[in-house]
């Protein structure tokens, strides 16, 4: 079938591009549009031809609709009826003009056959136009056309306003103040777990904790065992002396004096932090 | 659905007989427009109710109409003839050695009330 | 007081006569269109027959007939009973054929099959539907009796009449 209105411009600009689908209905009764029309903006469709011959039975009744969703609300967008009811069969060619209905309202399209007969050899075209850069950030060939890259480039920041180093001093106090905040977190943890575990330990060793009995009689019988074994070394059972180590020699507190060399390391550290605090804003 | 135009049309479809400047002669006006490309000369006729030929007279009866042209053409009777003119006919003339495969004639008739 | 309601009434008295009707006047003339659609072709399919049977190798020729208002005209479709250009034939040619619509734009269109006149080579259609109709033409050329065709280019020419009614 030989293309009407195939005029089509490759060249961006201003021109109105002129067009006609393939066959939308090449592999069956139901399609897609988005996968008919070009996907352009502003795109308009001004006619729907369609083609298709029916088998029937004189006498049977039978409607066939050739007809589009609403993909914008509910029905269709657009519906075209043939009553065939009493009639033979033979083979339709119409060209309906649609007025130009953009491309959003356009749903999916489909012939849906209402009585007794078949449809065979359907094909169904829509005659659209558009400009190609009525949208200029739709082909980077069109005028007009801003790169996406360039606007999110990071804005200029001066480094010297008083408002930047004052953000900055800011961010960094409530980062340390926060780092400070999770590792007093942490450690309070820490703490509360080692606590947990000692006094379970003493509950433990002073027999408080639940099923101490228990335990003491399990004990009782594996050591019996162990030594009915023979199993445990002598030694397990001897008595060693204990006693008390006391302090023998206490250091006598008196005037300590300053290191000269540490105060210098102190004055070439604070030197050095200011530099480095400086070199940021240089 | 083939978008080729290759057309003839002939109108009026109901042309009337008015008094020409010539006492005793009638004529109508025929507009034929020929988008055949195959075709460039059309012959014209006027029958009557048998399709029997009446006389009428025109500048040529074999005209050279060229692809995508209008013409008009003043189509002259005798006031004698006017109860009998009943179809006033337009056919496209094939050129054979030009013509390619099964050719179809076109004729066009126009029905004087 | 008085002379502004005067004034007034002069007013809009003049806008009343200034005030025109306007007419759209429509007139639709009723036309006929004559379109050869597809060319046809003879096929070959045995030595003493030429057709445009497409199970033959040949294509049926198709005239279009766009009508703008309804029974208004009538088509008249005669499928050749002679070659406008064939070689030297020393017999007969027997001729048979067919037209019939192969395309409709309005399914009442339908109708015009069973509807159709025929007499010798001749078939009539009254178009008493507007819109456009496609009729094919099928014929088929027998050349004497079981002889052949001699070699050449043969060709026919198919009539496509629109006659007002």
């Amino acid at each position: 079938m030989p293309v009407l209105l195939a005029y089509c411009s490759y060249s961006y600009s201003s021109e109105e591009v002129y067009g006609t689908t393939t066959n939308a209905a090449n592999i069956g009764l139901n399609w897609v549009m988005s996968n008919i029309l070009p996907q352009a903006t502003g795109l308009t469709v001004n006619n729907v031809i369609y083609r298709y011959t029916t088998e029937k039975d004189p006498e049977a009744d039978m409607l066939v609709h050739v007809q589009n969703e609403n993909a914008q609300g509910n029905g269709y967008i657009f519906r075209s009826t043939d009553d065939w009811s009493g009639l033979p069969g033979n083979t339709i060619n119409k060209t309906i003009p649609v007025g130009g209905i953009g491309i959003d309202f356009w749903g999916d399209g489909s012939i849906e056959v209402e009585g007794f007969g078949t449809v065979l050899d359907p094909e169904v075209y829509y005659t659209y136009q558009y400009v190609p850069c009525d949208n200029p950030q739709s082909n980077p060939e069109c005028p007009g056309y801003i790169d996406p890259l360039t606007l999110i480039q990071e804005p200029e920041i001066d480094t010297s306003s008083e408002d930047y180093i004052q953000e900055e001093l800011d961010r960094k106090a409530n980062t340390k103040a926060q780092r400070d905040e999770e590792e007093k977190k942490e450690r309070d943890k820490f703490a509360k777990a080692t606590e947990e575990k000692v006094r379970e330990s003493l509950e433990k060793m002073l027999g408080l904790s639940i099923g101490a009995g228990l335990q003491e009689a399990q004990d009782t019988l594996l050591h019996n065992a162990l030594v009915a074994t023979n199993y445990l070394p002598r030694t397990y059972f001897e008595q060693i002396k204990g006693g008390e180590y006391k302090d023998v020699e206490m250091l006598k507190d008196s005037t300590l004096p300053d290191n000269a060399n540490a105060r210098r390391v102190n004055f070439a550290q604070d030197i050095m932090h200011q530099k480095i605090v400086q070199s940021q804003y240089d | 659905m083939s978008g080729e135009a290759s057309a003839h049309s002939f109108v009026p479809t109901y042309p009337e007989l008015k008094p020409s400047y010539v006492e005793g002669i009638l004529y109508t006006t025929m507009n034929l427009f020929n988008a055949r490309k195959d075709v460039e000369y059309y012959e014209f006729g006027v029958f009557n109710a048998e399709w029997e030929k009446v006389p009428f007279a025109m500048q040529n009866k074999i005209m050279r109409v060229k692809h995508l042209e209008k013409k008009k053409i003043d189509i002259y009777i005798r006031e004698k003839d006017k109860q009998e003119v009943v179809y006033i006919c337009s056919k496209s003339k094939l050129i054979i050695a030009g013509a390619s495969k099964t050719s179809v004639s076109s004729r066009v008739c126009s029905k004087v009330k | 007081m008085k002379k502004l309601f005067i004034l007034l009434s002069t007013l809009g008295l003049a806008a009343s006569i200034n005030a025109e009707e306007m007419e759209v006047v429509g007139n639709v003339a009723s036309k006929c269109v004559v379109i050869p659609d597809t060319a046809g072709i003879y096929g070959n399919p045995t030595a003493d027959v030429l057709s445009t049977d497409p199970s033959d190798g040949g294509v049926d020729p198709v005239v279009r007939f766009d009508v703008i208002q309804a029974s208004m005209y009538k088509a008249k479709i005669s499928y050749p009973i002679e070659f406008s250009e064939s070689p030297t034939l020393n017999d007969i040619v027997n001729w048979t054929g067919s037209v019939g619509t192969s395309q409709v734009s309005d399914t009442s269109m339908s109708g015009y099959d069973a509807a159709k006149i025929e007499f010798d080579n001749v078939t009539e259609f009254s178009l008493t539907v507007a819109g456009s109709t496609w009729f094919k033409t099928e014929s088929q050329a027998d050349y004497g009796y079981g002889k052949a065709f001699p070699g050449g280019v043969y060709r026919a020419v198919v009539s496509a009449e629109c006659i007002a009614i």
